[in-house]
């Protein structure tokens, strides 16, 4: 037998060895993994379009997730499950922080947003901080770039700790970059993350591009850090500190208050009335130079690619359009007409649905005392009052009024929580 | 065509012979003839090989199974003989006449296909079954998945709903937290990324699963999940065959208890749901009778303005009064056909066999514009061009055509029966009734979407038969495998997904490349009572796939669709591309010693692109053993007993991931400054350098036995199996900006049983054989980050548990009552019309962290089927049971959204019960009715949990009716071997789950039941 097997080998590995000579160019070597279609943190940020490319990431990240971007759940719940709002289409049920004791629980996303999100924030500016501190020298363009990439990445290192600090108090502080699986993560005390921000928001402060010299339009600027170094003294009780800060915005740029009217809304006003505050939120305002009350502007560009678009506004209005009919039997809603047929509701708040509901304390105690001069309480800033627009009823362009329907017909969820709000 | 192969020997004695009986008078030579058939079917046979004892002198049978011998004296005996079959030796005794029938050979010689190679059966050492496709070949299977449901015990087949779905198969237990289960696919020898479903079933010969590990040990690295080898028809007759097989039927549902709220029950639903929310308030009053102060009074319900005034919408409050209503699902199903078309040609010459076949596929979905069209060629073609050198090529191409989207049943689930109905109307609501969680179920209807696979399959190889050498073979073969999907949609303004940017159009092609090039060294060599088998693998494969996505919105114009995108004003474009590479070495010794004792023994070194760094090879040894107990000398009383054992022990992995996922990656985004884009890139994975292959040790023990001259066949399996290194995907603390990462680092158990038994229960012409099959796999997860009882709730894996383990509230039998409530003998917070749960740690509280327990599994608790075949003359039937079976604790699932008609319980995020149309499976209970198995409508306990029911079934899974045309009609008509036949699928099934169909689960692409009418004629 073992001749036979030698004999075998003997003969059979000349005939192997052909074609592993053949092959003999595949080696090793071809096991070597190159990424093709993604870009690996080692790599992406060696170049300053790459910096670049990773500054737009922490906007982006910012956008998505606290300003009406892709992931709003933050965003629609601001203010629910507070004093100032709840769940107005169905406050009896268990949605939306209507009930803490069942709602309220470290596994829910709404919750656990606003610990992971900022983590994930802070970890891709660590990553951005380490490619720009890495990058070779040649690659800027001017001596204060590389410090002014630095400085925006720490802006929003302090913002991601802005959140986290307030909700939670003590909390891990991660400045390195993480690159292996870490599970020793520990509270550091607050004054320690009051500490980072304030070192990374003086920084920014200092090194960031003054009002008007920024890169690109919606790029932070120093006002920004100031400002939020104003807030963060603020909230330590560094009152002077505040103050200075405070007053660097203020004096140290051409900000301030917007007292007269500007921009696309003139002369368009639905309601016919308008004011500085109502342009500030006009489409195509925020961006203009005339608008000195802009900071910071959070850009948003509805048909650009990358623009996003808010789409939370619809969750502030009442659901209007489950209105039915008019008390003579029209429909309530008309609406423009699309594709051949009237969509049923029409207003500057698109097709609300009823979700936040402001609390009596929100929707009118705190306007009490100054109601007809806050003009964030005029009319078209503060809607209160909503009108059919049913052309063939007698009740068209007429204010909405339940009690013009009989008693127990208009009693369904939405209408019924409507009334006080539509009414009084 | 008759041939007699005539040694120059042998001739010259025949000629000797035939002198010398010319001289002779009385004894004389003579010519035999007859037809030689198949005992179990009596089709006839081709290609048996017909000897004359004791002679060199042989012919073989044709197609029509005929044979004709010359120069045979009377006195001399024949000898049939033919893989698969019993031999047998007739004396002529003076007869020109013999036909005989062949008894199948229960446990035969037959050649199995264990990969790189094939073995005889009877020298197999490892657990390996072979499914014959011919009992499948009368059934409407679209898939070879299909065919296999149930065919081999711990072959594991979960059926797919929808047109052309591919089921998924599974052989025995499951070894990976994070990895596909599906086992390795091997073609024509051919490792095969492909989708199954390109291949027609009625081209496909056999399929060989290898379950062990020590038979899949020659695949190394992707065998961990088993290895089913799938062999192509070839070319066997020197007549060539034309076969062509149709069939056509209709499909509709398997079993359809779902009900939803019809136009009554959905307008009370809300006022119930708003009355249960005051008395919810009143509940939590605490009051001690039912006539304590303050008790809401629920709304007369009989005055249909009450109901009115809670519907939502203005439409849905006239069809209500109007009495108008509609019923969605009934809707949105259909009556669908299917039908099949397949046409071969096939033969074989001296030097050359070939098979030439095609086939045409066409389905229907029971949902609205489900569809599937398939279209296969394939070529296979081997030729032996010189005595030591065979040339072949295999080529398969396929087209298959998923075009159109189906209608949505969770749609018509959740649509209001109360919506007006604008079916067939181009001005339909695209929100019911306005209402965004109410989709018009037929949106898909007006989406233009044409979805089209084409799969090219080429394997192409040389084999040298090294002449210097007896038994020295070298194979080089290459395939080349190439795939592409193109994917078009264009949602139009009337959908929801173009209503927002007027039309969108999206285009995603898509294509993949495969080769491998296998140098294959077999050494066959026989001396005296020791065989020795031994194979030398040296393997490379590379593959590249890409893709790019085109998404274009805002047509002003949308008339060219998805044809023109540049009619679109923002365009999108996306694009990903990746390339896997692999090196493998493999070597395997078989030993037999007087086919009695047989060792088998491999080792397989695999390299992998998309390990990590460090981690770039891995090797993989078996060994297996057998011992033919019967062939032994103090088993000569038992005759008509065989007995084998078999025994293993290998190692199997399973690269679990694909392609860089060692790799830390970062994500791109868009931004914009101004109205300029900007984009954006940023860190979302971690990596892992150390990433790498799982590994499963498993040994085998086997018995094979055959009893009554194998009458009665059969196989017992038992296995262990314990994976190391599982991939799992750990969460990590989320302050380290990473949700998790992968590592090696879980372990996993699988023990399990497999019996499968044949019987030929009566002979003769009334025959009836019956197949049983029996299968239980138990696994468990024993090791998850290194704790000895870590626990992983998010994804409900513990150690010491399956991982199908199900963590939840256990419920303790129905619902708070009323009386609970006023007696005060009820748990704190909770009320009446709430489930009733254990409360697992005594403290009168239930709670997340101490009551939650693991009150079952998803997997089954096991396995069977049985089928039986009888015959009578031209007739035969053919009855295939299928069951999968659930029983203690296993084989459960959360069903509430079917059964339990109730407000989305507490943190689940949901538009809830107002917004959409609800089950009628289970009335919800009401403090009136006494239900006890659903709770109230309106449902905010401080937790819930899911309300779980048994998917065990038992299923008529295939029955066919087939009659075969007699000789005398076959002959008069041409034709050879020709049957009708009718069959069903899944015609009836015996079960208790709610949903649609219990093997598909909580899903609305429910299992399709077909009834067929088909026809086989061949030429």
């Amino acid at each position: 037998m073992k001749k036979y097997l030698y004999l075998f080998n003997k003969n059979c590995f000349l005939l192997f060895a052909l074609p592993v000579v053949m092959l003999l160019s595949c080696s090793k070597r071809v096991l070597d993994e190159k990424p093709l279609d993604f870009l690996a943190p080692e790599n992406a940020y060696n170049t300053l379009p790459g910096i670049r490319q990773g500054a737009a990431g922490l906007y982006t990240s910012v956008r998505q997730n606290w300003f009406y971007g892709i992931n709003d759940n933050a965003t629609q719940l601001y203010g629910m499950g507070t004093d100032l709002a709840y769940y107005g289409e169905d406050p009896g049920s268990a949605r939306f922080l209507t009930d803490y004791s069942t709602f309220f629980t470290p596994s829910n996303p709404y919750v656990s947003g606003f610990w992971n999100l900022n983590y994930q924030l802070i970890q891709r500016v660590n990553v951005l901080i380490k490619g720009i501190t890495a990058a070779a020298p040649g690659i800027w363009n001017n001596a204060g770039q590389k410090n002014a990439y630095l400085a925006e990445a720490m802006f929003f290192r302090a913002h991601a700790y802005r959140i986290l600090v307030a909700f939670y108090g003590d909390v891990p502080i991660v400045t390195e970059v993480i690159s292996s699986s870490k599970t020793d993560f520990v509270r550091a005390p607050k004054a320690e993350v009051y500490k980072l921000m304030e070192e990374d928001l003086s920084f920014a402060a200092a090194n960031l591009p003054q009002q008007g010299k920024e890169e690109a339009t919606g790029r932070v600027t120093q006002g920004a850090a100031w400002h939020m170094l104003s807030e963060l003294y603020l909230t330590q009780g560094k009152h002077q500190l505040a103050v200075d800060a405070a007053s660097k915005v203020i004096t140290g740029y051409r900000y301030g208050l917007m007292t007269k009217r500007f921009g696309t809304r003139l002369g368009t006003d639905v309601f016919g009335t308008g004011d500085p505050y109502f342009d500030l939120f006009g489409f195509g305002n925020h961006n203009l130079a005339e608008n000195t009350e802009a900071i910071w502007v959070i850009q948003i560009e509805p048909l650009v690619v990358g623009g996003s678009a808010a789409q939370g506004e619809r969750v502030f209005g009442p659901a209007y359009y489950r209105m039915g009919n008019t008390p003579d039997g029209f429909k309530a809603f008309r609406g423009p007409m699309v594709n051949g047929s009237f969509t049923g509701y029409s207003d500057t708040l698109g097709r609300p649905v009823g979700w936040m509901r402001p609390t009596n304390y929100l929707a009118y105690t705190i306007w009490l005392s100054d109601w007809n001069r806050d003009i964030r309480n005029a009319e078209h800033n503060l809607k209160r009052n909503f009108y059919y627009d049913s052309p063939g009823s007698a009740f068209n362009k007429k204010k909405i009024d339940f009690n013009l329907y009989p008693p127990g017909s208009r009693n369904a969820p939405m209408t019924r929580l409507s009334i006080s709000f539509l009414t009084s | 065509m008759t041939t007699i192969i005539l040694p120059r020997s042998a001739r010259s004695k025949a000629l000797l012979t035939f002198l010398f009986f010319l001289a002779l008078s009385g004894a004389r030579s003579q010519t035999v003839s007859g037809i030689v058939r198949s005992a179990s079917d009596n089709q006839p046979l081709a290609g048996v090989t017909v000897q004359v004892k004791g002679t060199q002198t042989s012919t073989a049978s044709d197609a029509r199974g005929t044979y004709l011998l010359r120069s045979i004296t009377s006195s001399d005996s024949l000898l049939f003989s033919f893989i698969g079959y019993r031999n047998q030796t007739v004396a002529v005794n003076g007869r020109t006449e013999i036909s005989i029938s062949l008894e199948v050979e229960a446990a035969s010689l037959e050649e199995i296909v264990v990969g790189y190679g094939t073995q005889r059966k009877s020298d197999l050492t490892g657990s390996v079954v072979r499914v014959s496709m011919d009992s499948k070949s009368l059934l409407a299977n679209s898939n070879i998945f299909q065919a296999l449901s149930g065919s081999a015990p711990g072959v594991n087949v979960q059926g797919a709903g929808g047109a052309g779905g591919e089921p998924n198969l599974s052989i025995r237990g499951q070894t990976s937290l994070s990895a596909s289960d599906r086992p390795l696919i091997v073609l024509d020898g051919i490792i095969y990324n492909g989708s199954v479903s390109d291949i027609n079933v009625n081209d496909v010969e056999s399929v060989d699963i290898l379950k062990d590990a020590s038979s899949a040990a020659v695949y190394g690295s992707r065998s961990a999940n088993g290895v089913m080898l799938i062999t192509t028809k070839k070319g066997k007759t020197d007549k060539p065959v034309i076969s062509f097989n149709m069939y056509k039927g209709l499909q509709n549902m398997t079993n359809n208890p779902m009900k939803v709220m019809n136009a009554d029950q959905y307008a009370l639903r809300l006022v119930d749901y708003f009355y249960q929310q005051d008395l919810y308030t009143w509940y939590k009053t605490r009051p001690t009778s039912a006539t304590a102060a303050g008790r809401p009074v629920r709304p007369d319900i009989t005055n249909r303005n009450v109901l009115v005034a809670r519907l939502r919408s203005q439409e849905e409050k006239d069809n209500f009064l109007a009495g108008k209503s509609i019923d969605w699902v009934d809707e949105v199903l259909q009556k669908a056909p299917i039908q099949n078309y397949s046409l071969s040609l096939s033969g074989r010459s001296d030097r050359t066999s070939y098979f030439v076949s095609g086939s045409y596929t066409g389905e229907k979905g029971i949902v609205q514009n489900d569809e599937f069209k398939r279209l296969t060629v394939r070529t296979n073609i081997e030729s032996k061009v010189t005595d030591w050198f065979t040339l072949g090529l295999n080529s398969a191409y396929s087209y298959r055509d998923y075009s159109g989207l189906e209608a949505s049943l969770g749609n018509a689930r959740s649509a209001s029966p109360l919506a007006n109905n604008r079916i067939d109307s181009a001005k339909y609501d695209m929100f019911l009734t306005n209402e965004i969680y109410m989709p018009y179920p037929l949106n898909n209807l007006y989406v233009t979407n044409s979805d089209i696979r084409n799969n090219l399959f080429v394997v192409g190889s040389a084999k040298i038969s090294v002449p210097w050498i007896t038994g020295l073979n070298y194979e080089l073969n290459y395939s080349n495998t190439y795939s592409n999907r193109n994917n078009k949609l264009f949602y139009p303004v009337t959908t929801p997904q173009g209503a927002g940017n007027k039309g969108m159009a999206i285009k995603n092609p898509s294509e993949e490349r495969n080769w491998i090039v296998n140098n294959i060294v077999t050494y066959v060599k026989t001396l005296g009572d020791h065989r020795v088998n031994a194979t030398l693998l040296f393997s490379r494969e590379n593959s590249r796939a890409d893709s790019s996505t085109l998404n274009a919105q805002g047509f002003d114009n949308p008339v060219l669709g998805f044809n023109n995108v540049g009619l679109g004003t923002v365009a999108t474009v996306a694009s990903t591309a990746s390339e896997s590479n692999g090196l493998s070495y493999m070597s395997r010794l078989n030993y037999s010693f007087k086919n009695r004792y047989l060792v088998t023994a491999t080792v397989r070194k695999d390299g992998f692109s998309g390990f990590g760094l460090t981690k770039k090879f891995a090797t993989f040894p078996s060994v297996s053993l057998g011992w033919v107990v019967s062939d032994e000398s103090f088993f000569d009383n038992f005759k008509s007993v065989y007995l084998k054992l078999r025994a293993s022990y290998g190692e199997n992995g399973n690269q679990g991931i694909g392609s860089y996922s060692s790799f830390s990656r970062m994500g791109t985004g868009a931004y914009v400054f101004g109205a300029t884009t900007a984009v954006a890139i940023f860190p979302n994975t971690l990596g892992n350098a150390d990433l790498g292959w799982e590994t499963t040790a498993s040994s085998n023990i086997g018995v094979d036995f055959g009893i009554l001259d194998r009458r009665i066949t059969g196989a017992i399996d038992l296995y262990k199996a314990n994976t190391t290194n599982v991939l799992v995907n750990r969460a990590l603390p989320p302050a380290s900006g990473y949700p998790s990462v992968w590592t090696n680092i879980g372990g996993i158990s699988n023990k399990g049983i497999e019996l499968s038994l044949s019987s030929l229960n009566v002979k003769g012409q009334f025959e009836w054989s019956t197949d049983l099959v029996f299968a239980k796999n138990r696994d468990q997860i024993t090791r998850l980050y290194g704790g000895g009882n870590d626990k992983d709730i998010g994804n409900s894996w513990f150690v010491g548990a399956p991982i199908s383990a199900i963590y939840d509230y256990k419920m303790a039998g129905g619902v708070w009552t009323e009386n609970y409530l006023y007696s005060g003998n009820i748990l704190n917070k909770w009320y009446p019309g709430q489930f009733k749960y254990v409360d697992q740690n005594k403290d009168g509280v239930i709670e997340p962290n101490a009551d939650r327990t693991i009150i079952g599994y998803q997997t089954p608790n096991y396995r069977f089927s049985i089928s039986n075949t009888f015959s009578y003359k031209n007739f035969s039937l053919f009855v295939f049971l299928n069951s999968i079976q659930g029983g203690n604790g296993y084989y459960i699932a959360n069903n509430a959204t079917v059964i339990n008609a109730a407000s989305a319980p507490a943190g689940i995020e949901s538009a809830g019960i107002i917004r959409t149309n609800l089950t009628a499976v289970r009335p919800y209970w009401t403090p009136e009715n006494g239900v006890n198995n659903a709770s109230g409508i309106y449902y905010a306990p401080e937790v819930a949990s899911g309300v779980y029911e048994s998917r065990s079934f038992i299923r008529l899974q295939d029955i066919s009716l087939n009659y075969k045309f007699g000789n005398r009609l076959l002959k008069r008509l041409g034709m050879e071997a020709s049957q009708v036949y009718i069959a069903g699928k899944n015609v009836h099934t015996w079960t208790d789950w709610s949903g649609w169909d219990p093997e598909t689960g909580v899903s609305n692409l429910p299992l399709m039941r077909n009834v067929i009418a088909g026809l086989r004629l061949t030429f």
